[in-house]
């Protein structure tokens, strides 16, 4: 049985698991981009056939990067309640035109044909960019996602953009999220052991929602308190905003990567122009 | 010797600190030589973190000055200098990470220095590989342990190549094993040439220290070797600060005629300098008398093969129990030892039912704990728990409404006279401290409001996770004291900790948990010498333990004595000789 207190498991970040496989080995830059190639082409495809393209895409990712898809199917399952009632708006309230074929009736909205279409697509664009960004996070770690913007940014440093700074932000950030969840743990276990009420009965969002409320202000400050620490801890490692700094990691971008991104950058357009080629 | 840190009548008096307040620092004057290991102590509040800051240029005098190898530490211009020549750890050993992974933390410094990447791998490997983390480089450290979050805090100081090294309380968080080893490494370092200031609350660890600083008040009350600050002639008690001990026991054999006036600082040192039982022969043999084993009557907690797994069904699952049985009797006090990691929270937080087993059973006198549809709040009303650092999890405004929380969740009655006694049992004042905002308050006034707010709920059953730890001397002996006081009143009381010392002080049953499950299991009497499984758990068996086994090397017939503490070792001997 898993606790109602543990708040780490349903943050995404650093849910990384370090293999040795041919997607693990690709470059960060190549893959960072990959997937965001992979993203925009399941967003933005128009149809069930360039979904599926991107689902069979993604499952072949799972494959290739031995990472195990049960965790994203537990991910689905959470979401799932969300996704039905976002699919349920859409069918009632989805725009209608004269020419659409109505094939029924619930609580006096119509239902067209083409609504109970666009909910359908988008219940699966959600499952499959759910996967997607599940096996994001479980094949690229947090720093490599730093070091792939270190270095994709750079160029951006001519024009006097604060690539540093904007990268200790990203990084900060990603250090804080498990943290964070961790506090927010401590203090929800602090107050049923005092007796507040953190039991758990059904699905009851309101309920939850009362608990999870007096939780954020002593969040806020306690974050605020860590991160004073931290940037004194910082500071005296000798971190100086605005002063040149290097990276652990030089970065090499191999033919075997610009062949990955070529090819992932060749299916998402395939998805995304799926209806001009059929 | 060159001086390499003067610091010059310091005062330090932060801006927005109450007018009614003194300053923080009172005019200290201090030289450090080149490659000293000089030690700092003084009480909670006493200005020891505030003085170290000024070394490193976090904090600037207010009157006064300090120079680090000639440099001001006020000039802006000196500042990279001054980083990369003095490096700090702190105290909470998860506050200074800033990267996700082990090798990019250490790696952060270096990346400051602007060094070529090659320079960088070569370095962060070199500190992995000396603080023995070479195989948890790609790990997150929020899902290491303690002592390995400490060590990188290490490795990423030492990789920068500092020629002082500041320690805030740096084992306030770790095991008996993991200090023994960090203190090693401390002692490697200082060896090596590295200057070293180190702020600590356990006396034990600065005996071989070059200088010792006592702080009072922001005043610099002695200063000396540790010979001079442990002879004796200092009232260390006076303010707020104990012996180590190996000198009070060595107090004790002294007053037996057995040792020089030279004082013993190191237990090895008073260990050489015991006598062997065959020199006392011509004394009197006592009778060893073997303690009653005690059976249990009345099993009011009972914790039967239960087994815990966090975050189970993820990537990050982390099994914490593997089985653990524990029994506790109604009106006793128990002791749960274990280093860190080995379960001891988690076992807590089942036993008041903020925690589900996957599989075992969990009872607490009528309550089926492992039975979901037992409501937490029922349990919670004879159980309470007191969580390791509990100010951090604070979540009200003022100090009233903190403690009074418990009893409104609870619908108690008499509100105000219950907070009004919780209060005043911890020793704050009801009227003086009731409205002040908690954010003004002490670290060690937090403390007591964290178990006044456990304590108004006035539970059966009390369970205290690592009460003592980042206490001064006097709060820990204050703590212990209220202890005592809870179990006079009745009170069944669970204390989980690594501090053998201090558990050996109280408990009356202790049990040794080790990755998941209890290994030992007794009257404390009893376990305290079991060495072999104190060693297992990780654990170091109290001083007076590890002296009675020399003494029985040196062919005592103390076998089987209760020695867990320095009275009972003493009146043990005193008995025989």
């Amino acid at each position: 049985m898993s606790s109602r207190f543990e708040f780490l498991g349903s943050t995404a970040i650093g849910q990384y698991i370090p293999r040795q496989s041919w997607i693990h080995r690709r470059d960060p830059r190549a893959r960072l981009l990959a997937y965001l190639a992979i993203f925009i082409g399941v967003v933005f495809t128009p149809d069930f056939i360039g979904l599926g393209v991107g689902f069979v895409c993604v499952l072949i990712f799972y494959l290739m990067a031995q990472i195990p898809l049960k965790p994203s199917v537990k991910g689905i399952l959470r979401a799932l309640p969300f996704l039905l009632i976002l699919a349920l708006l859409q069918i009632l309230l989805g725009g209608r035109i004269d020419t659409d074929l109505v094939i029924g009736n619930i609580l006096g909205f119509g239902v067209t044909q083409r609504s109970v279409f666009n909910a359908l697509m988008l219940l699966t664009r959600f499952t499959v960019l759910i996967v997607l960004i599940n096996g994001f996070v479980m094949t690229i770690s947090t720093s490599q996602i730093t070091a792939a913007l270190f270095y994709l940014l750079k160029p951006a440093e001519v024009v006097r953009f604060p690539v540093n700074d904007l990268l200790m932000v990203v990084q900060i950030t990603m250090r804080f999220l498990p943290l964070i969840a961790q506090t927010a743990e401590k203090i929800a276990k602090a107050q049923a052991a005092r007796g507040g009420d953190w039991d758990q009965r059904g699905f009851n969002p309101i309920g939850q929602a009362k608990r999870v409320l007096p939780l954020i202000v002593p969040l806020i400050i306690n974050s605020l308190k860590r991160a004073e620490t931290m940037a004194l801890a910082m500071e005296s490692r000798g971190f100086n905003a605005g002063v040149k700094r290097s990276s652990y990691y030089a970065l090499q971008f191999s033919w075997k990567d610009g062949a990955f991104l070529l090819l992932t950058t060749g299916v998402s357009a395939l998805m995304i122009f799926s209806k001009i080629i059929n | 010797m060159k001086a390499l840190i003067q610091i010059e009548n310091l005062y330090f008096r932060p801006e927005s600190l109450d007018p009614n307040r003194p300053d923080i620092l009172r005019g200290i004057s201090l030289t450090i030589d080149e490659g000293e290991f000089i030690a700092i102590v003084g009480k909670n509040g006493s200005g020891k973190t505030t003085l170290i800051k000024h070394i490193n240029g976090l904090l600037f005098p207010t009157h006064g000055r300090v120079l680090v190898d000639g440099l001001d530490t006020r000039l802006p211009e000196n500042r990279a200098r001054l980083q990369s020549l003095v490096g700090m750890v702190f105290q909470n050993p998860a506050d200074q990470i800033v990267a996700s992974t082990v090798e990019e933390d250490v790696a952060f410094g270096l990346e400051n220095l602007n060094l070529p990447t090659s320079e960088i791998r070569e370095r962060v490997a070199q500190q992995l590989a000396a603080a023995g983390l070479t195989h948890e480089a790609a790990r997150p450290p929020h899902l290491l342990s303690g002592g390995q979050v400490q060590k990188v805090a290490l490795a990423g100081v030492l990789a920068r190549h500092p020629c002082v090294i500041l320690f805030d309380e740096p084992t306030s968080m770790l095991d008996p094993q993991t200090r023994q080893s960090f203190l090693r490494r401390l002692e490697q370092l200082h060896r090596d040439g590295l200057t070293i200031i180190y702020v600590t609350h356990h006396m034990e660890e600065i005996v071989n220290a070059d200088k010792v600083v006592l702080l009072h008040n922001g005043l610099a009350a002695h200063m000396g070797s540790p010979e001079e600050i442990f002879g004796g002639r200092i009232n260390l008690y006076e303010i707020g600060l104990e012996m180590p001990e190996t000198v009070e026991i060595a107090e004790n054999f002294r007053s037996l005629g057995w040792l020089s006036d030279r004082p013993f600082l190191a237990p090895q040192a008073l260990i050489d300098a015991l006598p062997d039982y065959y020199d006392l022969r011509n004394h009197k043999t006592s009778k060893v008398v073997s303690p009653l084993p005690r059976h249990p009557t009345d099993s009011f907690i009972q914790v039967d093969d239960v087994h815990y797994t966090y975050l189970s069904g993820s990537p990050l699952a982390k099994i914490a129990l593997r089985g653990a049985n524990f029994i506790a009797q109604q009106g006793s006090v128990s002791a749960v030892a274990g280093a860190n990691g080995s379960g001891k929270s988690t076992l807590l937080q089942h036993i008041n039912g903020i925690l589900r087993p996957d599989s075992g059973r969990v009872r607490v006198g009528k309550w089926a704990v492992e039975d979901p549809r037992t409501p937490v709040r029922d349990v919670i009303r004879e159980v309470g728990l007191v969580f390791q650092n509990p100010e951090a999890q604070f979540f009200e405004v003022f100090v009233g409404d903190e403690i009074a929380y418990g009893p409104k969740q609870l619908n108690m009655d008499r509100l105000r006279e219950r907070v009004r006694q919780a209060m005043e049992m911890v020793g704050l004042e009801f009227e003086a401290f009731k409205d002040r905002r908690l954010e003004t308050l002490s670290g060690g006034e937090k403390r007591k409001v964290a178990l006044a707010s456990t304590l108004v709920l006035d539970q059966q059953v009390l369970l205290f996770d690592e009460p003592t730890a980042g206490m001064d001397p006097q709060a820990r002996k204050e703590l212990i004291g209220l202890f005592r006081a809870l179990r006079d009143q009745g009170k069944t009381i669970i204390i989980a900790s690594h501090r053998m010392e201090e558990l050996a002080s109280i408990a009356e049953n202790l049990s040794l948990m080790h990755a998941g499950t209890v290994i030992q299991s007794g009257p404390s009497a009893q376990v305290f010498n079991d060495s072999a499984a104190i060693q297992r758990a990780g654990l170091l068996p109290p001083l007076s333990v590890q002296i009675s086994c020399s003494l029985i090397e040196k062919g005592w017939p103390i076998q089987g004595k209760d020695t867990s503490t320095a009275d009972r070792l003493f009146s043990v001997i005193k008995d025989m000789v």
